[in-house]
């Protein structure tokens, strides 16, 4: 697959109306998906436009004005990649995964709920991440294996801040744009593929001071998981199908979980001793 | 009356519930066991009106019951387009 990039350009109004949209966790329109003739076109407001030919042999990327250069980059590999990955058969989620012991725990949600945070979290305690979102499973006999990305966490500034004391880059300091940290001896990535041990869907916050998880029966798990997949044409019944099956056996093969926790930073450090325990518990 | 599933719901089985699909608008349901034989009955043309005095018998619970819970289910199931009224 190639990847073409244009010359930036203000985001002109399409005339159709968009199939589907991403949303952001507060109902703010984040992402539209059109069809055109020849073309998928996926336009990431106030950052890019996509057009992926049918064939998906090219890909098309046009930046909006001042969008710093690593951006359209990155949300070719972490969204349109997946994308297609999802289209042509793959199970792709909304996910940052980390390893803890030899087994990866995932964090599901969509942007800005917290799973880059919380895979930055882990790696700086020493727990290497996998992938910071577009988290690709491969089924292998009665398991399913994360298999790792890029070696890049992209950071909301008040993350980066926090956690890695990076200040706010005047080329990145809008609210839409990450911080790009990669992987070092202090923020470890893995390239090893992982058996996945367990998926925790990020909730809304409800206020607490504590960690808390709750286990979602299948069916509840399965309908998060729907939310949670890179579709790239959710008009297409037969993929979808497909995807409902695959996601079945996803929720039968893997324990599924609310996870709440404060979104305050100073408390990071209790959220990971609350899943770590979790985790080594599971696995003595 | 008879009702028909309508054409871009997908079922599945997912342990001891029924998990409807909308392929089309990505809605999702969960049935119960209950809600199950009612959707069974749905996909097999049956009358679902005659349920009621069957299923109240295997759970020996009062008919008007399970036929109130039954009217309520097909409700919803047309409020969310899952099913449609059969054509004659």
């Amino acid at each position: 697959m190639e990847f073409v990039t244009r010359p930036p350009r203000e985001q002109a109004a399409i005339d159709s109306a968009p199939f589907d949209r991403w949303l952001s966790p507060e109902g703010d329109e984040r992402s539209q998906f059109f069809r055109d003739g020849r073309n998928f076109r996926v336009r990431f407001l106030d950052l890019a436009d996509f057009a992926i030919d049918f064939d998906r042999k090219i890909v098309t990327g046009i930046p909006v004005p001042g969008l710093p250069d690593d951006s359209l980059t990155h949300l070719y590999r972490n969204q349109i990649v997946p994308l297609i990955m999802g289209y042509d058969g793959d199970l792709v989620l909304h996910a940052s995964a980390v390893r803890i012991s030899g087994e990866a725990i995932a964090f599901v949600g969509n942007s800005r709920r917290g799973k880059s945070t919380l895979a930055a979290a882990f790696a700086r305690a020493g727990h290497p991440f996998l992938t910071d979102d577009g988290l690709i499973l491969a089924k292998e006999e009665k398991q399913y294996l994360v298999l790792p990305r890029e070696p890049d966490l992209r950071l909301c500034p008040d993350s980066a801040s926090e956690l890695f004391g990076r200040a706010s880059d005047p080329e990145t300091s809008s609210d839409d744009w990450k911080s790009r940290i990669p992987a070092s001896a202090a923020i470890p990535h893995s390239n090893q593929p992982t058996p996945l041990g367990a998926l925790f869907f990020l909730a809304n916050p409800q206020g607490r001071d504590e960690p808390s998880i709750e286990s979602l029966a299948r069916p509840a798990a399965i309908a998060q998981l729907l939310q949670h997949c890179f579709i790239l044409d959710s008009e297409d019944g037969e993929r979808l199908k497909r995807l409902f099956d695959r996601l079945i056996d996803l929720s039968a093969t893997v324990d599924c979980f609310l996870l709440d926790y404060p979104r305050d930073f100073s408390r990071l450090p209790l959220v990971l001793d609350f899943l770590i325990d979790r985790v080594e518990r599971v696995q003595s | 009356m008879k009702f028909e599933v309508s054409p871009s719901v997908v079922s599945r089985q997912v342990g001891e519930e029924t998990m409807l699909m909308d392929l089309q608008s990505g809605t999702y349901f969960g049935l119960d066991p209950i809600g199950a034989r009612v959707w069974q009955a749905i996909e097999n043309g049956e009358d679902c009106t005659t349920l009621g005095a069957m299923l109240a018998g295997e759970y020996d619970a009062p008919a008007e019951q399970i036929d109130s819970d039954i009217a309520a289910l097909l409700d919803k199931l047309s409020e969310q387009k899952l099913i449609v009224q059969a054509s004659e």
